[in-house]
């Protein structure tokens, strides 16, 4: 087996580990990583942190960019020949428009603003179809729509948080 | 209708999963107010869940368990390797882990809810065993990273009150159960009254004072089990009594294994003191020499007892527990039933004392027995006309039992034990119990797997093991 590195030899790193974790899990996924290869990719790329004597963690905005970038070449390499690099460095872009070189904070803060300003209704709507799982049936039945209603809902909710999140951005 | 802009699908999907994440941790939307037609059919659920809630408080409560669907059973792994094999949504999880930093390959079961650790040593590599003892005071600091983690199960190389401390950042942990070696350790009990949602606790081996009983006080435990806990005294067992929240109490095989600590306690007239605990449910008495007047001092609030090994009582003295009506869960044996080879006068006492359970049996609706090697023919009809039995396991003598609960209705898990001439047309009776879904027979005369599989059919989940069984195996 091969040895473990020390639990902690990177304090700054894990003084910020759940809130670095998030941000990762989000970044492989908009690479296109399923949620169970977003998972075990994080695990990952904490390991080769900790197992990196010479990372620095004392550089806030250094940690994350490691980590990403870690991020991007594992999720390149455990992809083999299903995707091409072009396909992930297009995603990528996409993160950093977004996101920048951070873990995407501001991003997440205006969509929570965002979502916090929809009637009840349609935060309804997203709470079972994003925070419970809920299937299109199950998720019409708590706001009264048939399966078609919910699909058109929750495409034009997307297109305005999208715009909302873009907005709240620019402003910043 | 203005068309909807779609958005690319990287964009797409960072918007989904932040979505994810928010979703999961924002307040949910107000429900609407109830409109008048609801009304009616609101009144009518309120009396509909007003009788199944008395119904189901006839069981033994678990509030916890009543709001959580039931942890699935668990999935072992030995080593980080067969470990990160395992599902990410893996909830109940054994693992034998070889060195404390194999406690980070745990993490990334997010929806972890309960867990076993058992500490091996990598073999062939000398002194592997040893990373225990130097274990980092640290080790368990990624357990607090599961937001769901309800129930833990510790080895005694991770119980200390140093390792403990990082478990007070568990937000979900109710339940934990640890191992500790000999020397008592007074900052163990201020670490496990540290923990803020501790609900329940299992205490192994582990050797207390009264005053570390005290500490526990103000947890207000729900549950709390020891198990070969040396130290306990009257006072101890006040402290014990003077936690109000109980309602689960086990002590068992106090004796523990602390040369230092004198003879095990015994309840000379102190049981009375259980009734400072008024939800207490479930008691747990293994091992104890009591006396008949003990029994009147149970609580009538129990719906469950286990009284195991014990000593001194007599059989008229037993008839006390008729008085305990609302018992549905009954485990009862004497120590002396246990003996081997018993002379003839430990065989009258044991039938006598069968005889006496068998009037408690029949006086109570029981949906669990348990009659270790408590045998007579009283007990047996006591046990077969039990029109509630869910699930049984004896020990018996011989085989008259399996006949008489041939009529039984509502049996649905069967244990028996040493019973020696068993055979497979003394189990056809019970081929004919419908509810019959698990039977299990150890050392059972010379009744074969194979057999008895093929007498009770696909819907019955059979085990039997024995001597006959396991040379079957081996051809």
């Amino acid at each position: 087996m091969r040895p473990l590195p020390p639990v902690d030899p990177h304090p700054g790193l894990a003084a910020n580990a759940e809130r670095h974790r998030e941000a990762l899990w989000r970044y492989l996924r908009v690479l296109g990583a399923d949620p169970v290869a977003a998972d075990d990719l994080v695990q990952e790329v904490f390991l080769v942190a900790l197992e990196r004597a010479d990372f620095d963690d004392r550089v806030p905005g250094a940690v994350f960019t490691f980590l990403r970038t870690t991020a991007r070449h594992l999720w390149l390499r455990s992809l083999r020949r299903r995707t091409t690099p072009l396909e992930v460095e297009a995603a990528d872009l996409v993160w950093q428009q977004n996101c920048g070189d951070g873990p995407g904070d501001d991003y997440v803060d205006a969509l929570r603003q965002c979502v916090e300003r929809l009637p009840a209704r349609s935060r309804t709507l997203l709470q079972a179809t994003y925070g419970d799982g809920d299937g299109r049936t199950a998720a019409g039945a708590r706001v009264g729509l048939g399966e078609q209603g919910v699909k058109s809902s929750l495409r034009r909710l997307r297109a305005f948080l999208h715009d909302c999140i873009r907005q709240r951005l620019e402003v910043r | 209708m203005n068309p909807v802009p779609k958005l690319d699908s990287a964009a797409e999907r960072l918007l989904d999963v932040a979505l994810t994440q928010v979703m999961a941790t924002l307040p949910r939307a107000a429900p609407r107010p109830p409109r008048r037609w609801l009304a009616a059919a609101i009144v009518v659920l309120g009396v509909t869940v007003s009788a199944a809630s008395m119904w189901l408080a006839r069981r033994p409560s678990t509030p916890h368990a009543a709001q959580q669907p039931a942890i699935p059973p668990a999935v072992s792994a030995s080593g980080r390797a067969e470990i990160e094999a395992l599902p990410i949504d893996t909830q109940h999880l054994a693992a034998e882990l070889f060195t404390p930093q194999e406690v980070l390959s745990l993490r990334r079961f997010r929806g972890l809810r309960e867990l076993w650790i058992q500490t091996g040593a990598t073999p062939g590599v000398l002194g592997a065993a040893a990373v225990w003892k130097n274990a980092p005071a640290d080790s368990l600091a990624p357990l607090a990273e599961l937001a769901h983690l309800e129930a833990l199960h510790l080895p005694r190389e991770l119980t200390s009150a140093l390792l403990l401390q990082p478990l007070q950042r568990c937000e979900a942990l109710r339940e934990l159960d640890v191992h500790q070696g000999l020397a008592r350790d007074a900052k163990l009990f201020e670490a496990l009254a540290a923990l803020p949602h501790l609900g329940t606790l299992r205490l192994n081996g582990v050797t207390l004072a009264a005053e570390d009983l005290e500490r526990l006080q103000p947890r207000a435990l729900g549950e709390l089990l020891l198990n070969g806990c040396a130290g306990l005294d009257t006072a101890g067992f006040a402290r014990v009594c003077a936690m109000p929240s109980l309602r689960r109490l086990g002590l068992r095989a106090l004796r523990g294994n602390d040369p230092s600590v004198a003879a095990q306690w015994q309840p000379a007239g102190e049981l009375p003191a259980l009734r400072g605990l008024p939800h207490l449910q479930r008691l747990e008495l293994d091992d104890f020499e009591l006396r008949d007047s003990d029994l009147e001092a149970l609580p009538d609030t129990l719906t469950e007892l286990e009284l195991t090994s014990y000593r001194g009582l007599s059989p008229s003295g037993l008839a006390q527990l008729r008085r305990l009506g609302g018992l549905q869960r009954l485990s009862i044996y004497s120590r002396s039933s246990q003996v081997r080879d018993p002379d003839a006068a430990t065989r009258a006492a044991n039938v006598a004392h069968a005889d006496a359970v068998a009037g408690v049996v029949g006086s109570l609706r029981l949906t669990h027995a348990v009659c270790g090697p408590l045998a007579s023919e009283a007990l047996f009809d006591a046990l077969g006309g039990q029109p509630d039995l869910i699930e049984l396991e004896v020990m018996p003598a011989d085989a008259r039992l399996v006949r008489r609960l041939g009529a039984s209705r509502s049996l649905r898990q069967l244990q028996m034990s040493f019973v020696a001439d068993l055979s497979l047309d003394d189990l056809r009776p019970l081929a004919a119990v419908r509810s019959l879904r698990k039977l299990q027979l150890f050392e059972c005369g010379e009744v074969r797997e194979v057999d008895v599989r093929a007498l009770f059919g696909a819907e019955v989940e059979v085990r039997a093991t024995g001597l006959r069984s396991r040379r079957h195996r081996v051809r």
